[in-house]
């Protein structure tokens, strides 16, 4: 707390906000029960961005000990709505949420792409999203750190950090925002208003030009049911 | 005897037809192996030439915003009249240019030289740079510019994984056999720094092919740990606030 009055920072042990176990990330909802506590916020700059821990109860057969694991996590509010994107840690065993419609993509960087592991549903989106400058923003960040987008949001998780640490998690969230491309918002927009788009958009077509991967993911989709 | 005799020639077929089984087993997995691995290959292409449309589509969004840039910077600064018919020449060149990406990457290299000498140009009439018209081309250029930029990564990233099925083991057995051949980059900046300074020849007729810098090669730009030069359009002018 201490450290977040000095970093002119919001603290709160309890999450005042009613959204963040309500992210767009599948894994929030794995466990028995999850729970956000020690938040930290901006107060000039609202709720867009926000650290905090998370607590998720394992599911465990009936009369075995459960297991509380915790992650210290910032969520980000972005300007466009895009398909799913993973940067793992290659260290970070168990990070990995792959799925049938997801693809590794490899990146210019040989420096990144050694320490990080990249899964999208959507290539052109993750090449896109990741260009130089988030590449350099992401080779920023604290050692096991992921990054998850969908939607609209982006969140950053960690297994465990120091106090300090968390502040450093929070301030690469502020400058992940700013390093986002431009670009995205125009390729992958929000849902639009009622048109062509729209149909695609309901559909599951993040972008209203077809990419390349709309093909793949309808293989997939079929495969898997 | 008899039933030893018998015996004998019972172990010695079982062992031929274990064999047999296992060779079926084999090429059956061969088999199977070969026809994923083509597939991939028939899915691999298709997103190349998915991705290359998609840089066509972005080039030729460009090509439309060029003669109005080109007309409101004339009505501030009619006498830098080279420079203009650069553009103009350039442009009728690159948006003529058919052929391989590496052929294509070349035409736009002297429109890109072009467009760059163009807004140096700019920056010395105040007055062109606040008009409205000449900052909304200037947005759109620019955004242009980014969607490109991302269009080419994108292609760039699908061709090198290609081409690396291609030239690895076991992927290059299928290659081989069914005639997937390497594809090329697009790479503008290799074109224009390989050729020099671009010459539009004013003499040659506009779509007769650009008269240099030299194509650019096919050799794949590795992943380096360096950061990336500048991309291949012109530095993309901020507009006023």
């Amino acid at each position: 707390m201490l450290l977040c009055q000095r970093a002119d920072l919001e603290f709160s042990p309890i999450d005042p906000f009613a959204d963040t176990l309500w992210l767009p990330f599948r894994w929030l909802g794995d466990g028995r029960w999850t729970r956000a506590e020690n938040v930290v916020w901006n107060r000039a700059e609202g709720d867009d961005v926000r650290a905090f821990d998370l607590l998720i109860e394992e599911s465990t057969n009936q009369g075995a000990r459960s297991t509380v694991r915790r992650y210290v996590c910032a969520a980000v509010a972005l300007p466009f709505g895009c398909p799913r994107l993973e940067i793992v840690p290659r260290d970070a065993i168990g990070q990995v949420a792959g799925s049938l419609a997801t693809s590794d993509v490899e990146l210019e960087l040989e420096g990144f792409n050694r320490r990080f592991r990249v899964l999208a549903e959507d290539r052109r989106f993750a090449v896109a999203f990741c260009d130089q400058r988030m590449m350099r923003a992401l080779m920023g960040l604290p050692s096991g750190v992921g990054v998850a987008v969908n939607e609209d949001r982006m969140l950053l998780r960690a297994s465990d950090l120091e106090p300090a640490e968390v502040l450093l998690l929070f301030e690469a969230a502020r400058a992940m925002r700013r390093s986002v491309p431009t670009v995205v918002a125009d390729l992958y927009p929000r849902r639009p208003a009622k048109g062509q788009h729209e149909d695609r958009w309901l559909q599951g077509h993040w972008s209203p030009e077809p990419t390349g991967d709309d093909r793949r993911r309808t293989t997939a989709a079929e495969a898997s049911s | 005897m008899e039933r030893g005799r018998l015996g004998g020639r019972r172990t010695g077929g079982s062992i031929v037809e274990i064999w047999l089984i296992v060779l079926l087993v084999v090429l059956a997995l061969v088999a199977i192996g070969a026809v994923v691995s083509y597939n991939r290959f028939v899915s691999q292409r298709t997103l190349v030439q998915d991705a290359w449309a998609n840089i066509d589509t972005e080039l030729r969004r460009r090509y439309d915003l060029i003669p109005n840039l080109v007309e409101t910077v004339k009505g501030y600064a009619a006498h830098e009249k080279e420079v203009l018919e650069n553009v103009t020449r350039a442009r009728a060149m690159a948006a003529s240019a058919t052929g391989s990406p590496a052929e294509q990457a070349a035409a736009e290299g002297p429109l890109v030289a072009a467009l760059r000498q163009l807004m140096l140009v700019v920056e010395n009439y105040p007055d062109l740079k606040a008009n409205q018209n000449f900052l909304q081309l200037q947005t759109e250029l620019a955004n242009t510019e980014d969607r490109l930029q991302t269009a080419r990564r994108f292609y760039n990233a699908n061709v090198r994984d290609y081409n690396r099925r291609v030239k690895q083991f076991p992927s290059v057995v299928v290659a081989n056999l069914f005639n997937f051949e390497e594809e090329e980059f697009f790479e503008v900046e290799d074109a224009i720094r390989e050729g020099g300074p671009p010459q539009v020849d004013f003499g040659s007729p506009a779509g007769s092919g650009p008269v240099s810098p030299t194509p650019g090669s096919s050799t794949p730009p590795p992943p380096t740990d360096d950061v990336p030069e500048a991309p291949d359009q012109p530095t993309p002018p901020n507009p006023t606030a």
